[in-house]
Order: structure tokens, then sequence, then C-alpha cells
């Protein structure tokens, strides 16, 4: 694994409701990285809260369970399995707290998590993942219609997050974008800004994700902006 | 070339006293250090050399930083080795530390491992111990990695004591000094400085060390105990949370104390990592017994060959002592299980080690934490 770089923005909001994180601990066998963004609801409040409660939920999974089930040999799938059950329980909580305040709480979750060359993404909402290559695709499915989010962690009946699997090649990259960066640019921004053969270290990511920022802000966008680029 | 009393700057090949300016090491608000040689004794030196009339704020400060330097004698701290003064200019010159900055290592190493940052903290905290010790107690208030000079045996020695204080209690100039990021609350604030604002920045340099976030760039905070509750033991979150209280009356009062904790967690690591005395004194054994297994396994394949060395060579003498007095047959029971010892057990402990460390050492390393948000506390 080379680098990352992080992009952490308020945008034209009061306060960053985004929640992201980034880890990695190396095993005998390789490496194991996560990361990830979660988008606290527009429109609902606390959305730090549930943003922030969902990344401590698999954060402590990252690092309790996971190192087991690599070592083990878990596939992919089982790991997904672990983490939806984990994620629904961080569904019911959310919602619970939620009514015991009398608010409505809810996050997205763009999850990535590698080990030894393999990925898997779960989805839920409408922050999403890109790999970033010549022609940027999108990994992920858009949870939301007409404005409104069809699935969201906390708020509302639960729907499972959908799961995304590939192989990491050399060279790689891959980026995580909350809904303030996704909803004004698209795939070619992202390579235009970010092609893997054009970065070469975490500086100039870092400048990289500046200038995506700042296009999406030009482009009229008010919402909080965050993103983690993953360059393998 | 001899500095001319109009020029307003010493560049590199200028004179100052009896020393020669080589080249220019750094330049800031406090002077310009320059790396010098004696012009006689060719040694090096570093010379700080801060311009103004005689009688201005910066040239009163390098005079009483000499002051300080020369009452101060330890093998961390560079030495004083002279002080000069001219119309145009003041020059502090002291010993020169060669190595690199503590900046420049942890840009290429930072996030070290955990009992790397506890070694480098115990040096920096050792140094800081002694200063405030020093009656009255010197607190240096600008700790940072740019004032450790990290030797070529990774010895961290400290430099540049322009911001020290001798003798605490309310500032007395207006300029609050310090780096942000590094600076204790109080500090930042204008406030009465003590060893504890000290211990804040060893807590900062602690944590950019161990998550490789430096506390300098924005939101000029360092890293705390929750943002580093991943990858380190709970002694080193306890020293994070002891130093980085924002409160002075809640952190370590004074270097020496924060040392001690320090050494604590060391040991306690160690210890850890060793293991419990029963499986040490097991390993022990274990090994005396692969030894003379070997041998033995050697001795009796060498027997073995008794017949044919025979042919070429006189039958040694040492061979006959050895069958009468080692290999009787009363004793072949022990040499079948030093043998099978040998043969067997060898490859089979080494699969068990193997599968034991998977188990138990499965995680080498845990490498990256970072986490950006804008909830407080954990939990819901």
């Amino acid at each position: 694994m080379a680098f990352y770089s992080i992009l952490y923005e308020k945008g034209k909001r009061e306060k960053n409701e985004d929640t992201v994180a980034i880890h990695k601990f190396t095993t005998i066998d390789g490496e194991v990285i996560m990361a990830l963004v979660c988008d606290g609801c527009g429109g609902m409040d606390m959305g730090e809260c549930a943003s922030g409660y969902m990344t401590e939920c698999i954060e402590d999974w990252f690092y309790s369970d996971l190192p087991d089930k690599v070592r083990r040999g878990t596939g992919r799938r089982g790991m997904a399995r672990d983490l939806k059950n984990l994620i629904f329980r961080a569904h019911e909580e959310i919602r619970r707290y939620g009514a015991g305040l009398g608010k409505q709480l809810g996050t997205t979750l763009t999850l990535f998590i590698s080990v030894n060359s393999r990925y898997l993404i779960l989805q839920s909402g409408d922050s999403a993942a890109y790999s970033i290559s010549k022609r940027s695709g999108c990994l992920t499915a858009k949870h939301a219609k007409g404005g409104r989010l069809t699935r969201c962690i906390g708020s509302g009946k639960y729907n499972a997050p959908s799961l995304t699997l590939g192989k990491i090649r050399a060279g790689s990259a891959f980026l995580l974008v909350s809904d303030g960066m996704c909803h004004t640019l698209e795939g070619r921004d992202y390579s235009g800004a970010l092609m893997p053969q054009k970065i070469k270290d975490a500086d100039a990511a870092s400048r990289g994700l500046r200038t995506l920022a700042d296009a999406a802000m030009r482009r009229g966008e008010t919402d909080n902006i965050s993103a983690v680029y993953l360059h393998f | 070339m001899i500095m001319n009393r109009e020029q307003k700057k010493y560049k590199p090949g200028d004179r100052i006293g009896k020393y020669i300016l080589m080249e220019e090491l750094a330049s800031g608000g406090q002077g310009v250090v320059f790396l010098a040689k004696g012009k006689v004794i060719r040694q090096k030196y570093a010379v700080k050399i801060v311009y103004g009339r005689k009688g201005d704020e910066g040239r009163r400060r390098l005079r009483a930083e000499a002051g300080m330097l020369s009452s101060l004698s330890d093998s961390r701290i560079p030495y004083l080795a002279d002080f000069i003064e001219t119309d145009t200019a003041s020059a502090l010159v002291m010993e020169y530390v060669e190595g690199t900055t503590l900046t420049t290592f942890l840009r290429t190493h930072a996030p070290v491992t955990e009992e790397r940052a506890l070694e480098l903290l115990e040096d920096a905290a050792s140094v800081v111990a002694w200063l405030h010790s020093r009656q009255p107690a010197v607190i240096f208030r600008d700790i940072k990695p740019d004032n450790f000079m990290m030797t070529s045996d990774g010895e961290l020695r400290l430099i540049d004591l322009g911001c020290a204080l001798s003798g605490y209690g309310q500032v007395k100039d207006d300029v609050s000094y310090g780096t942000v990021g590094y600076a204790a609350p109080e500090q930042l604030a204008g406030k009465a400085v003590t060893p504890a604002s000290d211990i804040y920045a060893l807590g900062a340099l602690f944590s950019y060390m161990v998550t490789g976030s430096d506390p300098v760039i924005p939101p000029f905070k360092p890293a705390g105990p929750e943002e580093c509750r991943f990858t380190v033991s709970e002694g080193s979150l306890d020293i994070l949370r002891h130093s980085l209280a924002p409160s002075p009356f809640v952190r370590y009062q004074n270097g020496e104390e924060m040392l001690d904790k320090i050494k604590r967690v060391r040991s306690e690591l160690a210890g850890k990592n060793a293991g419990p005395l029963s499986r040490r004194i097991l390993s022990v054994l274990y090994r005396a017994a692969i030894v003379i297994s070997c041998l033995d396994v050697a001795l009796f394949d060498a027997l073995l060959l008794k017949d044919w060395v025979e042919r070429f060579y006189d039958y040694p003498l040492i061979f006959e002592y050895i069958l009468k007095n080692i290999y009787p047959t009363r004793f072949i029971p022990w040499h079948m299980g030093f043998m099978i010892t040998a043969l067997l057990f060898i490859p089979l402990k080494k699969a068990i080690g193997y599968i034991i460390m998977r188990r138990e050492r499965y995680v080498v390393s845990r490498d990256w934490a970072v986490h950006y948000t804008s909830k407080q506390g954990r939990g819901l």
C-alpha cells in the first residue's frame, strides 16, 4: 500500500456532519486497510452523532473481530455478512437513541475494506466509491431518488447495504466521496485530478482533492465535502 | 573577508571574532544560525547572530540565552563556547551538534512503533526533567521536533534555548513564546508558564510520533488519546491523557514525573513481549536439549563411520574412549531419546510454535488510525 489522503471540508454549512476514517494494520499474511465516509443525513438533526457512532462501531469491529477472521481465512462475503449484522445493530441503536430524543438521526455509509489485494465495499445512501483510472468508474449503487435517500442507516426501515467485490491491482487508486462532492462532479473530473500515474505521493493527492473541492464549490455546492483517496 | 562596519549582514566566508562562517544553517525571527570553524582550532561551531543596535530587544535576549547556556552543563545541551558583541550584531557561539533534526526523522519515519516512540520520548523527557530540576527551574517553552537533534547513534540532544525561561511565575514579556500546535493553552493565552507547559509540548511530540500527524498543521491540535486508542497501549494512552490535558494542574507537574511514567510503561511493554518466566525457562531448557541432541547424533554418525575411517587412518584413540564411556549398553536409551528429540521434536516444535505465533502475534503492527469527525466523545 503506497499512501492515502483525506479531505474534510465544512463547505458553506455551519458544522461538518460527515465522519471520515482510515485504518490499517499489517499481519503476517499482508495488509488490511479500511476506509470509510459517513455522511450525516441532511435534513435530520445531529447527523454528526449518527455518522460518528457508525464509524466507531466499525472501527471497534475492525480491530477486535477482523484480525481473527483474516487469520482463519474468512472470505469477503463472510466479512460482509458480519458487517451487515453490525450495521443493523447500529441502525437499531441510532433509531432508539433518536426516538428517545424525539429527533430523527441518520447517516449514509461507504465502507471500503481491502484484505491482501482484494476488496469489498458496503454502500448505503448517496455517498459513493470510485475506481480512479483513465475512465473512472463508480463502484457503488446510488441509493437516492428525486433528492431523497432510499437507504439510510438509523432512520426509517432498515435496508441492508449493497455489496461490491473486486481485486486490487498495483498502481490502482480508489476514491470514497460524500454527496457534497459527487452531486456536482463526475468520473472524468476525478480522473483528471487524481490519475494514479500523475499522483506520486500524499502531497500530490492532497492537492488533487483540494482541486476537486474547489471545483465542487465553484459549481454551487454548499454541503459538507469529504473524501478519502487510496493509492495502492 | 573582514566584516565592514557599514555592511549589515554576515554571509558565508565572513569572519566574526576568531570564527569563520561556513554555511547558513537556519534563519528565523530570532536571528541567523551559521556553521563556523575556529580560525586557529578548526573545530566546528554553531554561531547564532542577531542584528540590531546595542540594547535592542533581540540582542538582550541573545545575551540572556548566553547567560543561561553558561549556567547549564549537560552532554545533552550544547555548551557555550563564546559570546561576541560588535556595533551591529551579537553572536552566540556554541557547540555544533552533528546529526539530523527530529523533524527530518519524523517526516520520513512517522508514525513509528510505540516502543520506538517511547524510547525517543524518554530521551526527550530526560533532558527536560534535568532542566526542570535546576535551581531555579528552567522551562524550555519551545519543545518541538525542530529543537531536537538526533545524533548518529539515535540519541536526542536539545538545541536552541532562545525561548527558555529561568524561574517560573508570571511571564514578564509581552510576547508569548512557543510554537502553535506544541504550545500549551496557557502559553498561547499569555498566562503564567510552568514546567507543566513543557509537559504539554512533550505530549504533542509523542502524539506526532505515534500517529504521524504533526500538530503544526491545521487545525493545530495534537491527536489525543481518542485518536490513538487503536494504535498504542493503555499505558501510552495514559501518558497522552496526562500530558495533553487542557488544565496544567491535571498534567504531570514536571519532567521527572513524566519520565517515571514513561519508564514504567516501557518496562510493562518489555515484560509483556518477553513472556512469562516459566515460558522463558522452558525455552532455555529446550534449546539446551536441542544442542545436546545434535551433538549426540553427530558423535553417533562418527562412530558408524569408524570402520571406513580405519582403512585410511589409524583409528583414533578418542573413539575407543567414547565407546567405553559414553556409549555403553546401559546409556543406549538416553541416546535414543536424544536422537528422537533431534529428528522428531525440533520440526514438531517449530510447527507448533508457528501455529501459536499466528494465533498470538498475527497482527504485526497497527499502522494508520486517522479519524475526522465533529462529534464529541464516544458512543451516542
